[in-house]
């Protein structure tokens, strides 16, 4: 472990896989328990086609990322908006549509740019101090709003009709939660990259979901699974020399699996 | 004296289809109100546009003297119909219940002790203590019921609107369901909208019965209200009403009589 902590970029990386396994897996519990893995899916694609753009014009890529996951989450709130149409369908159509325009400014760029596969892979260790920082701010940003409308966004992931009925706006924080869950991913997608971000945000939270009744303690095991293989991940990546992101997914998947067959037999 | 609510000229569509037309009621502080009808008769389409989680196409709803807003909603206590609520979601019996006073808290604030205190006070009048710190997946169907109105109530409401309290119950739960209602309506002179099927178990409580089925076919104390005439009309035909000893007794679809 010393021995990792020499190495600046590995600083850097171990503070990015807490930072990433932590605000991932707490706001992978409103995913899990929301059924919103697939708009996250849709974010992720869509903050990718930002990414792309902001290399296109020369803007720093978080700018572009933040902007795009947050039109992608408006639109599927504008086309899903009281009933005028499923769900399911709206995220499928702008899903595609940004994963088309992120191919179609990869094309417009004419050069290969390989900064862009640590983005689609994730690339952990490529993470410098100025990211971190703006991670970090993002970070506290998100996991400060949840600590403030704990209680608000926890009756409208539990039952959003009755949260209306007592005087909750329940479609502004329906509306917050996704904002979130933007912002969740446009912090992760470098480390983890764009394929695999939604790893890190559902596992965790189906992991904790397997052990226990009690929402509380889910928030707890969350994001001690999220860490944990954040960083045990990301230490069997660099001594064996594997690709980070995916260790670390390979190892909440094993979790899982182990979390299920405990269940199975409680 | 005005009425806490007042429901004038409503049209309201549920999923795009008409589900009342022209319903005007008024109902006073302290009543207890049985809605009736058939399926899809738009008794819940009633209650939902009372609470504003459904806006009229045509006509008015006035909540205490007012607009439905969210500070009258806050008033209101609201007990939705069984398989609305997601019996997976982790949470015990305690948290779900004190879900019930988030609104009150305003924002920032958690739970305090004042607040644990009046979840402890409402779980034991309704005598669902001992489940606290059940997760609510683990509930009977009448354990379930007295958690949803121990939810309902924690608010400290004026009226409370039950959505089919009882339905999917066994006769005996079906009994402590409704003389629960009847309690709390009695002990705290609630307002009282309850919506259901069955109305012999319910009818010597309640001071008015709102017979529906898209429009309002009759409103009015039960002895005057539950009359053969209206029933067939309502239900098409196949009711009876039987003159009980204190009451009106209503037979509906008895296949065997008819």
């Amino acid at each position: 472990m010393s021995e990792i902590l020499q190495y600046d970029f590995m600083r850097h990386a171990l503070m990015a896989a807490v930072l990433v396994g932590g605000v991932c897996s707490i706001i992978g519990v409103y995913v899990v328990l929301k059924g919103l893995s697939f708009i996250g899916d849709g974010v992720a694609h869509a903050s990718f086609g930002g990414v792309v753009l902001g290399f296109l014009l020369g803007i720093n890529p978080l700018i572009t990322s933040v902007l795009f996951a947050f039109i992608m989450v408006g639109l599927v709130s504008i086309f899903t908006g009281k009933g005028k149409m499923k769900t399911d369908p709206a995220i499928g159509v702008f899903f595609s549509f940004m994963m088309a325009l992120a191919i179609l400014f990869i094309g417009l760029m004419r050069s290969y740019n390989a900064e862009l596969y640590s983005y689609l892979f994730g690339s952990i260790i490529s993470v410098t101090a100025t990211d971190l920082l703006i991670m970090l701010a993002l970070g506290i940003l998100v996991l400060g709003t949840v600590a403030v409308f704990f209680k608000e966004l926890l009756y409208v992931t539990f039952d959003p009709e009755m949260a209306l009925a007592s005087g909750i706006r329940a479609g502004h924080f329906n509306f917050l939660i996704l904002a979130l869950l933007g912002l969740t991913i446009v912090i992760s997608i470098k480390s983890v990259g764009m394929i695999l971000v939604l790893a890190l945000i559902v596992i965790p939270a189906s992991c904790a979901h397997q052990l226990t009744r009690n929402i509380k303690t889910m928030f707890i095991l969350s994001p001690l699974f999220g860490i944990a293989a954040s960083i045990g991940g990301l230490c069997l990546s660099y001594y064996f020399d594997l690709p980070s992101g995916a260790t670390i997914v390979i190892i909440l998947t094993f979790i899982f699996i182990l979390t299920a067959l405990k269940r199975k037999r409680r | 004296m005005e009425p806490v609510i007042q429901i004038k000229k409503l049209n309201a569509s549920y999923n795009s289809e008409v589900a009342l037309q022209d319903i005007n009621m008024e109902i006073y502080k302290g009543e207890f109100i049985g809605i009736l009808g058939p399926n899809g008769s738009g008794k819940t389409t009633l209650l939902k546009a009372v609470l504003g989680l459904i806006s009229p196409a045509q006509g008015e709803i006035r909540l205490f003297g007012g607009p439905v807003d969210s500070a009258a909603r806050k008033r209101m206590g609201y007990v939705p119909q069984k398989g609305s609520i997601d019996l997976t979601f982790p949470v015990r019996v305690f948290d779900a219940v004190m879900m019930g006073r988030y609104p009150l808290m305003g924002l920032f604030r958690y739970p305090s002790r004042s607040d644990r205190i009046v979840v402890e006070e409402v779980l034991k009048g309704v005598d669902a203590w001992h489940l606290k710190d059940k997760p609510i997946g683990e509930l009977s169907g009448g354990e379930a019921q007295r958690v949803w109105i121990a939810r309902a109530l924690v608010s400290d409401p004026e009226i409370l609107l039950l959505d089919e309290p009882t339905t999917g119950l066994d006769v005996m739960s079906q009994g402590q369901i409704i003389d629960l209602v009847h309690r709390i309506h009695e002990g705290k002179g609630l307002t009282v909208l309850y919506v259901t099927h069955e109305v012999n178990n319910v009818s010597c409580y309640l001071d008015k019965v709102a017979y529906l089925k898209k429009t309002l076919y009759a409103y009015g104390h039960p002895n005057d209200v539950i009359k053969v005439e209206t029933l067939r009309e309502v239900y098409a035909g196949e009711v009876e009403v039987i003159q009980g000893v204190d009451r009106p007794l209503v037979v509906v679809g008895d296949h065997c009589h008819v």
